[in-house]
């Protein structure tokens, strides 16, 4: 029995050990190589400077174009929106882009319904920071606040490539190994959606919320950093429901510039809340030309 | 609690330490403990079914000593049809009321009758066709006078629950089992090591192989319609993978947990996809289901005596019934029937018993026929499995006909949660090499470096293990 306990003992202990260095590993792996997330490209931009810098949802991942604000501007711009962003994940990219030294000129926000949304995350901002979670404490605040096993994600060894492995797991280290290459880097972040959905409609909240907690927290941080922030509401297609819903929006944020109309043919849009390329390349030189030229 | 859980790896250890320490005070001890851990190990899924299985156990301890005592045949059938009739009441009740009820409904209705039959918002009880079978088999095994009645209820009572096999199998017989349970055990190290390298080999086959083709198959499944003919054939065989790593790694987990209370259980299991005809198939998969529906209905209902029109009735009763027995739906019989419907001619020819032997034994490879037959077998194996995964016979038959259509656009088609249909490919043709290696043995670690060989698997179920959308073992709800 000694004999089969010191084997099971010594098994356990190495495969901790098997787990440490996997996880000392993984983390290198995604340190170190060509970003392919939109997360590796935040951290790819430390220490640059950026004139322009775009935060919020799909609705600026796959509504802004960098390479058109360059053409009209003559000016660098990324795009840092990322899938399904709540307001938390914005405050937290904003948060990093000063932990980053990232420098720029301008910050711009997209919001919208995303007001209402006091709680919640982007579940791909979590995925795609799960790696970095031991990097700064503010992506481990994050992770703590966030993520389903904030404990053993941080302290048990390889647990979160385990937990997460569709995402983060073996294949991604690999196609990170072998510099399989996504469009973020030469798109500057900015995805592209083809199409459009033949009957396009969609529906704006009937009510906003009184206040949002976290937004006071975007607003008082920028007001601190004294960042040059704007706001402003991406367009929506016409056949939309509760269209008031910005001008309640507008009540709350007096500053915001609502762009909810500026694109009037439905052909640009790929679904009623996202603009497909031909509608983002439109949107991205009217934003430029009302924001950035004059 | 599921074997490949974060609570399993607690429980055991305890109960492991718990056993082998009582072990030097006495057997009755060890017995006790052992049920009462089975029993926990059950409730975990619903304590309110442990009611069912205490039942289920009382009624068939107490016919079986009352058919013993029975003074005359019509005393002693009185008692095995009382257990025989409950037994399979509860069954059909937890199993198959709402089976019937919706399929009378149904032909009711094409007669322009419509009726509302109530059918019962009934939960199956995880286990109950297991431990139903073992106590049918040993009430059956005492009213023909193969065994005595088992006097002790703790030991009959660990005989049906004992937790390896309760919720999954290998369905046990008491002329195996129960002599185990009566008799001291002692530690014995190269058991237990064999056993721990079995339960890491059984992981391996449900978290990197099911659970990576459980991924893939339920996309396919799942979106079918808009899938080619290649990834609906993909599909096919990463469930036949899925099906095959579930159930047989189950097995493993279980005769290697097993094997660590010095209890050998029966092999369920014998690489069952290199079997070179359906007969041989059914004599390596789910061995101890085949061989109680072998001894239990096919002999009885007269075997291969009788002539061949006997042989192919009772062949077909027999894998009807066993495509019922997985689950109270028609693709399971259509299921069966196919296999029954492959058995056919193996019957008639009396070529069903030609492989009895491990293919290509002690060779490194097979002969061309040899590997044509198993290609044969599995494709054969593999259509079948199609009607056991699909909803509906309806979809099972499109996903076919849409399999067969020969459409090819897109080739290699990019799945719903983002991989490309063929991406496996390569870890099931490493997995079935490395079995093929070792199909002379019970498990692939197993013989010399058995310990570098486990500590390679580990770091594999680590590496390529699918964690995040785990799922429950296939044969749980039956």
């Amino acid at each position: 029995m000694k004999k089969f306990s010191s084997y099971i003992v010594g098994g356990l202990a190495l495969i901790l050990l098997m787990m440490s260095i996997l996880d000392i590993g993984y983390t290198k792996i995604y340190e170190v190589s060509y970003p392919r997330t939109k997360f590796q490209y935040l951290r790819s931009l430390e220490d640059t400077k950026v004139d322009y810098i775009f935060l919020g949802s799909s609705r600026v991942e796959n509504g802004i174009i960098p390479s058109v604000i360059i053409q009209k501007t003559n000016k660098t711009a990324v795009n840092l929106g990322f899938q399904a962003s709540k307001a938390g994940d914005i405050f937290t990219v904003l948060q990093l882009i000063k932990k980053y030294n990232i420098h720029y000129e301008k910050i711009l926000i997209q919001i919208d319904y995303i007001y209402n949304n006091v709680d919640g995350n982007s579940n791909i901002f979590q995925f795609e920071m799960i790696p970095f979670i031991r990097e700064n404490e503010i992506t481990k605040q994050y992770s703590n606040e966030y993520s389903r096993n904030p404990i053993a994600n941080y302290y048990l060894p390889f647990f979160r490539y385990c937990s997460n492995d569709l995402r983060i797991g073996f294949r991604e280290v690999f196609s990170n190994v072998i510099h399989k290459k996504t469009t973020i880097v030469a798109n500057k972040g900015y995805v592209a959606l083809q199409g459009n959905s033949k009957y396009l409609k969609g529906s704006l909240p009937n009510s906003i919320i009184n206040n949002n907690a976290v937004f006071d927290s975007i607003r008082g941080f920028c007001k601190k950093n004294k960042i040059d922030v704007v706001y402003y509401c991406a367009p929506f297609c016409k056949n939309n429901k509760n269209k008031d819903f910005t001008s309640k929006l507008k009540i709350k944020i007096p500053e915001l510039i609502d762009f909810s109309t500026a694109i009037n043919d439905d052909q640009m849009f790929e679904n009623c809340n996202h603009l497909n390329d031909r509608g983002a390349r439109r949107f991205t030189e009217i934003l430029a030309e009302e924001l950035l030229v004059k | 609690m599921l074997f490949n859980s974060f609570s399993f790896l607690l429980f055991l250890p305890i109960v492991f330490a718990l056993y082998w320490w009582v072990n030097k005070k006495s057997l009755g001890l060890q017995n006790v403990l052992l049920l009462m851990a089975s029993y926990f190990f059950y409730a975990c899924w619903d304590w309110r079914f442990l009611f069912l299985l205490v039942f289920s156990t009382a009624l068939d301890y107490f016919t079986g000593i009352k058919m013993a005592e029975a003074k005359n045949l019509n005393h002693k059938k009185k008692w095995f049809w009382l257990s025989i009739i409950v037994n399979l009441g509860f069954l059909g009740i937890f199993k198959y009321y709402n089976f019937f009820a919706d399929s009378f409904a149904e032909a009711l209705s094409v007669m322009g009758i419509h009726s509302n039959f109530w059918t019962l918002k009934v939960i199956l009880p995880v286990g109950i066709s297991f431990y139903t079978f073992h106590g049918l088999s040993y009430v059956i095994d005492i009213y023909k006078g193969r065994i005595e009645p088992e006097r002790n209820i703790i030991t009959y009572s660990l005989f049906v629950g004992y937790f390896p096999l309760l919720v999954a199998g290998p369905i046990e017989r008491a002329t195996h089992l129960l002599p185990q349970i009566k008799k001291r055990r002692f530690f014995d190290y190269n058991i237990a090591m064999d056993g721990v390298h079995q339960i890491i080999w059984g992981l391996f086959k449900k978290v990197v192989i099911a659970d990576n083709c459980a991924l893939y198959a339920n996309d396919i499944f799942d979106h079918y319609e808009s899938m080619n003919s290649l990834s609906l054939l993909l599909g096919a065989v990463y469930f036949s993978f899925q099906i095959y790593g579930d159930f047989s790694g189950y097995s493993d987990i279980a005769l290697g947990t097993s094997k660590l209370f010095g209890i050998d259980l029966l092999r369920n299991f014998n690489y069952p996809y290199f079997s070179r005809d359906i007969a041989e198939f059914w004599r390596r998969w789910h061995i101890s289901l085949s061989s109680w529906f072998r001894d239990y209905l096919y002999i009885p209902l007269g075997g291969s005596r009788g002539g061949t029109w006997m042989k192919v009735r009772n062949t077909f009763i027999v894998f009807l019934v066993s495509g019922f027995w997985h689950g109270a739906n028609w693709t399971f019989i259509v299921w069966g029937s196919l296999h029954a419907v492959f058995f056919l001619p193996l019957l008639i020819t009396q070529n069903n018993r030609n492989n009895l032997d491990t293919v290509a034994k002690g060779k490194n490879l097979p002969t061309i026929k040899e590997f044509l037959s198993m290609l044969l077998t599995f494709s054969l194996t593999t259509f079948a499995w199609i009607f056991f995964r699909a909803k509906t016979v309806a979809e099972a038959c499109s996903y076919i006909k849409m399999m067969f259509s020969f459409d090819f656009r897109g080739v290699i088609q990019y799945l719903d949660f983002e991989r490309y249909s063929v991406e496996l490919l390569l870890l099931l043709g490493l997995f079935v090499v490395f079995e093929w290696k070792s199909r002379e043995k019970e498990h692939p670690i197993a013989g010399k470096f058995a310990v570098l060989k486990a500590l390679a698997i580990l770091m594999a179920i680590l590496i390529f293990g699918a964690y995040s959308n785990p799922s429950d073992f296939i044969y749980f709800q039956f």
